[in-house]
């Protein structure tokens, strides 16, 4: 997606326009209004006389609403132009657009302006594999609506387009003769909404659109309800306050009401190709955001827990007891030409599903919903045992079943050429990653405590604290590189060390699985110049010969990932560490203006002296949201002890204070105070100096 | 369909292990195939049964003599039915998730003699 697009969005709603707020899709970039993985506008062009518009500014409203200022073209610079237009458009479930043209001349104006539309009704994954539709476009003009439509077989959608005013219908297209008045305006509303055509014929869904201002209103009232009910961040460091409200912003944009769960939030993925329901994203985004807004936690832990492997089923990777790794509800999924609905492609999700469980569980005393969970936890137990390890090696391996759609990485850096050893071969399958070990040891360490305080089963608690202890044992054995002094990136299927020095061994610090003699060496490598880039930990190292700055998992830095790492330094002690990589990704996302993406270049800080974009990042992206949030969890040393909250800061000079107010929790609401202490030699980017 | 390969097919169709909300749980479901032929099935204690009662449905689902066998059976994905609409449901969607995820852990057993 460029830079010169304009998204605004709502769950898994979205639009996305160029500056003049059209859209005119094509198949590199992904523009349209979105809604359930398909596309319901790829064409929404004003004409003015004919003519594409220019462009004046832009006023981002809210996540949800934008404004764009523009102007017919008049030929030259030197002759002013007696018109300009307003374009406000609004997302909630469809796309509304308030248009105003208004005549600046002294004299009455005549003009013709013309809405062209279409819609492919394209799936997400047809946009990125640029396939082509089986089924059959129409359109119809239909009681004083434009339909647009597209049936396969009985799947049926359809976009629905009114206006306020009336215009003359053509085909594919909206027109209006007007005539303003001198010094007048002209204005219409136009509504588009989305139809699934068999839900609305079932009573679901219908007129959505019907209420539109009830809803907006209420909908504002309870964006402020979400952000008041988030913590306060007060900081001598402006720019933090900037991050963090965005972070708080974004991630109310990004809840996803699921239409089989509608009375609780999730965090969708990110935006444009992730706008739904992922095991690994929505575990880690909730775990990132618990000490803010720990609801979105409780959603996704039932919500996971519903979807739940409950058979094998090699088309979707399925097992009994697997955390489902990506659902869909696109035209593909549903004629199964792709194995969403859900995939179970992630041998991750599990572990961290039961992380989750604890975690949530400790911040927040919710003793109920964890005995609610029991079944489901116990089945990720299991599944772990049973069909995550899959030869009996005891260690969790994967390798898809389905050939043919399935995704041939299943561990968070699931572009397929992310596992490979130092000299650039690819591992062969199935597929061990070290970070998968940490989270199952972590997994099993926090399934006894739980087996212990809330199941009231002793036995599981036991036989899982010895699982634990010789996993750690046999781990740091078998994946330890003694000559490189790092943990190997994974085993491969002939169980060789895969050689690469990666950022996964950062958490391995997070997860508690490495032994206290090997924790230093780690430490000095992800800090070290090979990794560091002085904005964050890299994916993959430079020299190693898969190395690329700007390759997808092999050399760019995640902020979720440098979140997790900095957790994990800190939970191992190092806090100086901890406060320097959580400062470079928080100065990182001052120059995003607040929004750190899904993903930035791996070029070094002295090289570049900014951070580089990288192109194809989503943003606003979930656990990149979520990412500062969980740093100043850590640079506040934010840990919940029984019924209180310890609050243990370590912040680096440059920041001179940092307040969090009500912190919600099993204490109630509790605030935390930081002050800089730690000497880094250096003001945080964005300070006055 | 008739009553008696109907009730077959439900006895066959078992779920050994189920989340505990499942078992607890009491639906009534009226599938209607096509203007002439309708069938009331209870998910009671685990299992899908016939229902003998006159009870009002909680949930009404329409599809053809062929979906609906294909979704029993296990051949068809409950889920994916409904999205390409060969199955419409009518009624509270909370209903509806039961036996989507009740048909998720069910498999049929093989039919003995």
């Amino acid at each position: 997606m460029t830079t010169e697009n304009v998204s605004i969005l709502d769950g898994n709603t979205f639009v996305v326009t160029d500056r003049r707020g059209d859209i005119d899709a094509s198949p590199t970039d992904p523009q349209g209004l979105f809604q359930d993985d398909t596309r319901f506008l790829s064409q929404w062009v004003l004409l003015v006389d004919d003519r594409r518009l220019n462009v004046l500014s832009i006023e981002d409203l809210h996540y949800y609403e934008a404004q764009h200022f523009l102007v017919p073209g008049t030929g030259t610079i030197y002759v002013d132009s007696p018109v300009s237009i307003i374009r406000r458009h609004r997302v909630y479930r469809g796309l509304s657009e308030h248009l105003t043209i208004m005549n600046h001349a002294g004299e009455p104006k005549e003009l013709q302006v013309r809405l062209t539309v279409d819609a492919d009704f394209a799936d997400l994954f047809e946009i990125k594999d640029q396939l082509v539709k089986r089924g059959t476009p129409y359109r119809r003009v239909d009681e004083g609506k434009l339909v647009l439509g597209y049936r396969r077989d009985r799947f049926c959608r359809e976009t629905w387009i009114t206006s306020s005013r009336q215009p003359e219908y053509d085909t594919g297209a909206l027109r209006f003769r007007l005539q303003i008045p001198p010094h007048g305006e002209w204005s219409t509303h136009f509504l588009v909404e989305t139809v699934d055509v068999n839900l609305t014929a079932a009573g679901v869904g219908a007129s959505r659109m019907a209420h539109l201002d009830a809803d907006h209103q209420s909908r504002v009232e309870e964006v402020e309800r979400w952000r008041r009910g988030a913590p306060t961040l007060a900081s001598s460091w402006r720019a933090l306050e900037s991050t963090y409200q965005r972070s708080i912003e974004d991630l109310a944009a990004l809840r996803f009401y699921p239409y089989l769960f509608p009375s609780g939030a999730l965090p969708a993925a990110g935006l444009p190709w992730f706008m739904a329901i992922f095991g690994r994203d929505s575990i880690i985004t909730s775990l990132q955001a618990l000490p803010f807004m720990p609801d979105l936690a409780r959603t996704t832990l039932v919500m996971l827990s519903e979807h739940q492997g409950a058979r094998r089923d090699d088309f979707r990777d399925e097992e009994p007891g697997k955390i489902l790794h990506e659902l869909r509800r696109g035209e593909l999924t549903a004629f199964e030409e792709r194995p969403h609905s859900p995939y179970f492609g992630s041998a991750d999700s599990t572990p961290l599903f039961l992380i989750l469980l604890d975690e949530y569980e400790r911040w927040t005393g919710d003793r109920p919903l964890v005995q609610d969970l029991e079944f489901a936890a116990r089945m990720g137990l299991e599944w772990i045992d049973r069909y995550g390890d899959r030869d009996g090696d005891g260690y969790v391996e994967y390798e898809r079943k389905n050939q043919d759609s399935g995704l041939e990485n299943q561990c968070w850096k699931d572009s397929w050429d992310s596992i490979r050893h130092a000299d650039g071969r690819l591992a062969t399958l199935p597929r061990a990653t070290c970070e998968i070990q940490g989270y199952v040891y972590d997994a099993k360490v926090r399934g006894a405590r739980l087996a212990r305080t809330i199941w009231q089963d002793r036995a599981l608690a036991e036989r899982l604290e010895t699982e634990a202890a010789d996993l750690k044992r046999r781990f740091n054995r078998d994946f330890w590189i003694a000559e490189g002094q790092f943990f190997a990136l994974a085993l491969d299927g002939d169980k060789h060390q895969v050689d690469a020095l990666t950022s996964n061994i950062g958490h391995l610090l997070w997860s508690g699985i490495v032994e206290e003699d090997k924790i230093e060496a780690c430490v000095r490598h992800l800090l070290g110049a090979r990794l560091f880039s002085g904005w964050g930990v890299r994916t993959m190292a430079e020299g190693d010969a898969g190395y690329n700055p700007i390759g997808y998992h092999v050399g760019t830095v995640w902020p979720h990932d440098n979140s997790l790492i900095a957790w994990g330094l800190r939970r191992c002690g190092y806090r100086a560490e901890a406060a320097h990589l959580a400062l470079a990704m928080l100065e990182a996302a001052t120059a995003f203006r607040g929004r750190l993406p899904e993903a930035f270049a791996g070029y070094p800080r002295a090289l570049t002296g900014w951070p580089v974009e990288y192109p194809t990042a989503c943003s606003p992206q979930a656990w990149a949201t979520a990412a500062p949030l969980l740093l100043c969890r850590t640079l506040l040393g934010l840990e919940p002890v029984g019924e209180h909250l310890l609050v243990d800061p370590a912040l680096p000079e440059g920041i001179e204070r940092i307040e969090l107010l009500d912190i919600p929790g099993r204490w109630g609401r509790a605030d935390a105070f930081g002050r800089g202490r730690i000497l880094l030699g250096r003001r945080p980017l964005g300070t006055a100096s | 369909m008739t009553h008696d390969t109907l009730s077959a097919l439900l006895e066959r169709l078992q779920a050994p292990i189920l989340p505990p909300t499942l078992q607890a749980a009491t639906v009534r479901y009226r599938f209607t195939l096509g203007s002439s032929e309708a069938w009331d099935i209870l998910l009671h204690q685990g299992r899908l049964a016939l229902d003998q009662t006159t009870g009002r449905p909680d949930c009404l689902v329409e599809c053809t003599a062929e979906e609906f066998g294909a979704v029993l059976s296990g051949q068809h994905n409950l889920l994916t039915s409904f999205m390409r609409g060969d199955l419409r449901i009518q009624g509270p969607l909370a209903a509806a998730k039961l036996l989507y995820t009740f048909l998720r852990y069910a498999h049929l057993e093989e039919a003995h003699g």
